[in-house]
């Protein structure tokens, strides 16, 4: 699998997140699990959410890692699509209130 | 088997062994079942886990969310799951089962075998270690089945990945 973090596009990633948590309290929440291969959590977030390779290689491995990432911001309604769009693939995810 | 390979259009093809395609079909078609028949996602840890909550201690918005999503979902894995069914399908008595999907087949294949896995994973009671070191016989079986399930998504990813 490759493991090249594009530095420049995650940090991009990561600022724009921050931006948009600042006005929105809802995120969406993506749980790591034995079974989902990390190839496969990386092809849905690239796929589902349009995010670099780079930045679905970031987030995959926070899930992986830490046991969970949040994949994205906004508001309510939205989070909760993302969250059944996951559980299509197969990906335990939750929505919260953004407590960061 | 030697795994997925990429085919034109986003799709993917491989070639099964009668065995590992029965196998397959069998699966598939207990976990189609499995949803169909349910009364109360809560009722099964299956269940629970391909059908979860949206909300961690917040009964009541997950309840809500599960009122208006539950179904959807429920209808869009035993699709999923009879797509898978229905190109495992082989003639009696045939030496192999070549199977060619385009790219919505693919998308069903990736979503299926993922399902098929967490279910297997659950009654296994697999964890990030592994199976449990005391299987018996057919749950061994299983576990192997397993494995090769996920050696199979690996190379369905693959094979749409590198386009």
């Amino acid at each position: 699998m490759a493991q090249t973090l594009d530095r420049t596009d995650a940090e991009q990633g990561t600022a724009l997140l921050e931006e948009v948590r600042l006005d929105t309290p809802w995120v969406t929440v993506v749980w790591n699990d034995p079974v989902n291969l990390m190839s496969y959590v990386s092809y849905v977030f690239r796929s589902y959410f349009g995010f670099s390779r780079a930045e679905a290689e970031r987030r995959m491995l926070l899930v992986h890692n830490e046991g969970r990432a949040v994949v994205a911001a906004g508001p309510r309604e939205e989070m909760e699509r993302h969250v059944a769009a996951m559980h299509d693939y197969g990906l335990w995810a939750t929505v919260q209130k953004d407590d960061s | 088997m030697s795994g997925f390979r990429s085919a034109p259009g986003g799709g993917a093809r491989i070639r099964l062994h009668p065995q590992e395609a029965a196998f397959l079909a069998d699966l598939a078609r207990q976990v189609a079942t499995l949803i169909a028949d349910r009364t109360d996602a809560h009722d099964d840890p299956v269940l629970e886990r391909l059908l979860p909550d949206a909300y961690l201690d917040a009964p009541e918005d997950a309840a809500e969310f599960r009122r208006f999503t539950e179904d959807e979902l429920g209808d869009a894995k035993v699709r999923n799951a009879m797509t898978v069914l229905e190109s495992v399908t082989a003639e009696p008595g045939a030496k192999r089962v070549d199977i060619v999907l385009d790219a919505a087949g693919v998308g069903a294949w990736l979503r299926s075998l993922t399902d098929i896995r967490l279910a297997l994973a659950i009654r296994l009671e697999i964890t990030e270690e592994g199976a449990p070191p005391d299987l018996d016989e057919p749950d061994r079986i299983n576990y192997a089945i397993y494995n090769w399930l996920g050696t199979l998504q690996g190379s369905l990813v693959a094979a749409i990945d590198r386009r």
